[in-house]
C-alpha cells in the first residue's frame, strides 16, 4: 500500500483547544449548535457577491483587535485566531502557558493550516492599488499575505520558540497539521505542539467555488438527494498537542493519521474514492483497530454531487453499510483550510459528551448512499472512537482517529 | 549544540535537483544542469501551469533521476509565497470587477498546485505535503522529511521553490525564480548524509545581511549543494536556513 507508513507513532493526548466559527466563539457555542442543529449559514455580510449564496461568519463584533506591538499582522485571519486562543472557558492559551512551564518555549511548535492567510486584506489593498496606482501603507507581504502569517503571530503572541510554519493544501490543511504534529512529538523534536487551521472569508475563495460553479444557492445540504453544491465558512479550531504524560490519560487521543493523494485531478475527486479509501485504511492502521471499532466518521461531504459520491463509495468500501456517519457543513459551512481542525473539533466533543452530530439540511439521504447517515443528532450513546475525513484539491487526503487511550 | 543531536539517525542525500529559469543566473552562481525542464507534465497542462509549478517539477524530476529512483515516494513541497503570480492575476481581476473569475486561475492558487500536479504526472498516490515559512523554509522542509523517515517512510522527495515575485506588489522583491530538491532516505549514500536540523541559538552574519526580499528561501539550499559539488570527505556545518538565528544540519561526506 502506498501510504502504509507511519505505523510506529504511540497515540499523542489533546490536552486542550478551541474553536471559532458561525455558532460563535468556542467549544460550548459548537457543541450547543450543533446539538440544536440550526444552521448557523445565512446571506454574507462581509462581502457583497454578485450572486446568491449562503455563508457561515463570525460576527465582527467577537473579533478582537491585536496588541499593539504585533499590530503588523492584523489580519481577520489573525483575529479569529486570537479569538480562538483567548476563549476563557475552553482556557486553551492556558494550557499553552503551562506546556511552556512544563518543557520550555523552545519545546513547543505551532503548526497552523490555512488555505485563505490574510488574502481578504491583499484584496484591500489590490483595491487601493487600482484606486491610487500605489501600494497602500498597511499592506505587508511577509507579516499577513504569505500562508507561515498566523503560524508566525501565534507563535510571537505565545513567546514559544519551537519550530513554526503553515501547511496549505487547501481542505485538508489543518487535518495534516496534526499529522505533522505528531511526527514532531513522535520523535522528540517536540514536546507540544499548537495545531489545527485558521480561514477567513475573502472574495478569491467565494468568486472561485462560484467560477467553478459549486456554490449552493441555498444553505448546503450535504448528503442530500438535492443537494447542490457548498456554503462557505469561516473559523478556527486550534489544538494543543502534547507528549504522553500520565496526566493525560484522561485526555481524547490522536490515535491516527492517514494521508495519501488521489493522483487524479486538480478539483474532482477520484469516482471510487480510491485515495479517501487509502487514507481512512491508513489511519486504521496506524490507530491499530479495525474498522469495526470506530462508532463515528464525521465526513468530509462538502455538498457538491461529486465529492459526496465518491467519499460515500469509499466509506462503503472501508466499512460496509453500518457506520455511522454525518457531515457538519450545513451547520457552519465549509472552512476550507480550518475545516480539518474544527471538524477535529466536533470529533473531541462527541467523545466528551457521547453524542453524534446530524448531517444538518439533510431532508433524504441520496438513495445511492450506503452507511448509516444521522440526521438528527444523537446524545447519551457511547463514542470511544471517532474518524474525521478532510480531502481538498489536487486530490490531498487526510483521515484522522480520535479516541479514549488504552493502555 | 550537542553532537548527540546530530548524530541521531542522519539522512542519506540519494539525489539532488536543481532549476534555475535564467541561465546568466545559474552560470554566475556556477551551477550547472539546471534549465527549466517540466517535460514530465503533460504538454496541456504544462502550458496552463505556472512558473512556481514548473520549476519545481524540473528540480524534482532532476532528483529522482539522480537518485536512480522512481517517482513513487511521499514528497514535501515548500515555498513561501507558493502560486503568487497566480494569486496577483486573480486579486486584480477582484479588484476591476472582472467576474467570473477564471476557474483554471482559482483551482491553480492554491498552495498544493506544484505538489498535486507533481502526484497526478507522476501517478503518485504517496501523501504529498505542502508548507509554508519565512526564512527557515529550507530547513523546515528538511525537518519534516526527517520526521516523516523516521515514523515509516522508507524515502521521501524534498522539493523547495520560488517563483518570480510579481514587482507592482512587491517592488523590493528580487527573488530569481528557482527550486532545489533533494530524495533523502536510510539506504547507504555515494554522496552524503545530513543530519537533523537544529536551530543555532547564536546570530548568524550572513543572515543580517541577507534579507528574505533579495534571497527566496529556495537558496538556502545553496550552501549545501556546494559542499555537495565539492564532493570532498569530511564533516560539514552548514547553514540551511537565512534566519537571524540560522538553522544548521551537519553534512558528512564520505
Amino acid at each position: 500500500m502506498n501510504s502504509a507508513y507511519n505505523t510506529d507513532v504511540t497515540p499523542i493526548p489533546i490536552t486542550a483547544c478551541s474553536v471559532s466559527c458561525a455558532s460563535g466563539i468556542g467549544t460550548q457555542q459548537l457543541y450547543d449548535s450543533l446539538i440544536s442543529g440550526q444552521t448557523c449559514l445565512q446571506t454574507p455580510r462581509l462581502i457583497s457577491t454578485g450572486f446568491t449564496a449562503y455563508t457561515g461568519e463570525i460576527a465582527d463584533e467577537l473579533l478582537p483587535t491585536l496588541d499593539l506591538e504585533l499590530q503588523t499582522y492584523s489580519t481577520r485571519n489573525t483575529q479569529i485566531a486570537l479569538a480562538t486562543l483567548n476563549h476563557p472557558q475552553d482556557a486553551l492559551r492556558s494550557a499553552i502557558h503551562n506546556a511552556v512551564a512544563r518543557y520550555g518555549a523552545d519545546r513547543i511548535g505551532v503548526v497552523i493550516g490555512t488555505s485563505t492567510s490574510g488574502i481578504y486584506e491583499t484584496e484591500n489593498c489590490y483595491f487601493d492599488i487600482e484606486k491610487n496606482q500605489q501600494i497602500p501603507d498597511y499592506f505587508n507581504f511577509s507579516t499577513q499575505h504569505v500562508w507561515s502569517a498566523t503560524a508566525n503571530f501565534l507563535k510571537l503572541e505565545l513567546e514559544l520558540t519551537g519550530p513554526c510554519y503553515a501547511i496549505s493544501t487547501a481542505c485538508s490543511s489543518s487535518s495534516k497539521t496534526l499529522a505533522s504534529a505528531q511526527r514532531l512529538i513522535a520523535t522528540g523534536v517536540c514536546d507540544a505542539v499548537l495545531t489545527g487551521g485558521v480561514d477567513s472569508l475573502c472574495r478569491l475563495t467565494l468568486n472561485g467555488f462560484k467560477s467553478l460553479d459549486i456554490m449552493s444557492e441555498k444553505p448546503c445540504t450535504p448528503l442530500d438527494e438535492n443537494r447542490c453544491g457548498i456554503s462557505i465558512g469561516e473559523g478556527a479550531g486550534l489544538l494543543l498537542l502534547e507528549k504522553p504524560h500520565k496526566e493525560h490519560t484522561a485526555c481524547v487521543h490522536l490515535l491516527g493519521c492517514g494521508e495519501s493523494s488521489d493522483a487524479y485531478h486538480m478539483t474532482a475527486p477520484h469516482p471510487e474514492g480510491r485515495g479517501a479509501i487509502s487514507a481512512m485504511q491508513s489511519a486504521l492502521r496506524q490507530a491499530g483497530i479495525e474498522a469495526e471499532q470506530i462508532d463515528y466518521v464525521n465526513l468530509h461531504a462538502t455538498g457538491t454531487v461529486l465529492n459526496d459520491q465518491s467519499e460515500m463509495r469509499a466509506i462503503q468500501s472501508v466499512f460496509g453499510s453500518n457506520i455511522n456517519c454525518s457531515g457538519t457543513k450545513g451547520l457552519i459551512g465549509h472552512t476550507l483550510g480550518a475545516a480539518g481542525g474544527i471538524e477535529s473539533i466536533i470529533s473531541w466533543l462527541c467523545l466528551k459528551h457521547h453524542f453524534i452530530p446530524g448531517t444538518c439540511g439533510l431532508n433524504k439521504a441520496d438513495e445511492s448512499f450506503s452507511g448509516h447517515i444521522i440526521k438528527n443528532s444523537k446524545t447519551g450513546i457511547p463514542v470511544k472512537t471517532v474518524m474525521n475525513n478532510n480531502f481538498g484539491f489536487g486530490g490531498n487526503n487526510t483521515s484522522l482517529i480520535l479516541g479514549w487511550h488504552h493502555e | 549544540m550537542s553532537d548527540a543531536i546530530f548524530n541521531q539517525a542522519p539522512m542519506s542525500i540519494l539525489g539532488t535537483g536543481l532549476c534555475i529559469k535564467n541561465n546568466e543566473t545559474a552560470n554566475s552562481l556556477g551551477f550547472k544542469d539546471c534549465a527549466l525542464d517540466a517535460s514530465l507534465l503533460p504538454a496541456m497542462v504544462r502550458r496552463r501551469t505556472s512558473e512556481a509549478t514548473r520549476i519545481a517539477v524540473s528540480a524534482a524530476t532532476r532528483a529522482c533521476s539522480n537518485a536512480a529512483t522512481d517517482h513513487e515516494l511521499p514528497a514535501v513541497f515548500v515555498s513561501l509565497s507558493g502560486e503568487i503570480q497566480v494569486t496577483d492575476k486573480l486579486c486584480q481581476a477582484i479588484a476591476k470587477n472582472e467576474y467570473p473569475l477564471s476557474p483554471t486561475q482559482f483551482h491553480n492558487s492554491v498552495h498544493n498546485t506544484a505538489s498535486s500536479y507533481w502526484s497526478m504526472a507522476t501517478n503518485n498516490q504517496f501523501p504529498m505535503m505542502a508548507m509554508s515559512a519565512l526564512e527557515d523554509g529550507f530547513a523546515l522542509g528538511l525537518l519534516e522529511s526527517w520526521c516523516q523517515l523516521q515514523t515509516g517512510a522508507e524515502k521521501i522527495l524534498l522539493v523547495v521553490y520560488e517563483e518570480e515575485a510579481p514587482t507592482h506588489l512587491l517592488p523590493d522583491y528580487n527573488w530569481e525564480p528557482c527550486a532545489i530538491s533533494l530524495v533523502l532516505g536510510h539506504t547507504e549514500s555515494q554522496l552524503a548524509t545530513i543530519s537533523r536540523p537544529l536551530q543555532s541559538t547564536q546570530e548568524s552574519g550572513y543572515a543580517s545581511e541577507n534579507s528574505i526580499a533579495s534571497n527566496s528561501l529556495a537558496t538556502a539550499g545553496f550552501p549545501l549543494l556546494r559542499t555537495l559539488l565539492k564532493n570532498n570527505s569530511g564533516t560539514y556545518c552548514i547553514e540551511v536556513s537565512h534566519s537571524v538565528l540560522p538553522w544548521l544540519a551537519e553534512v558528512v561526506i564520505p
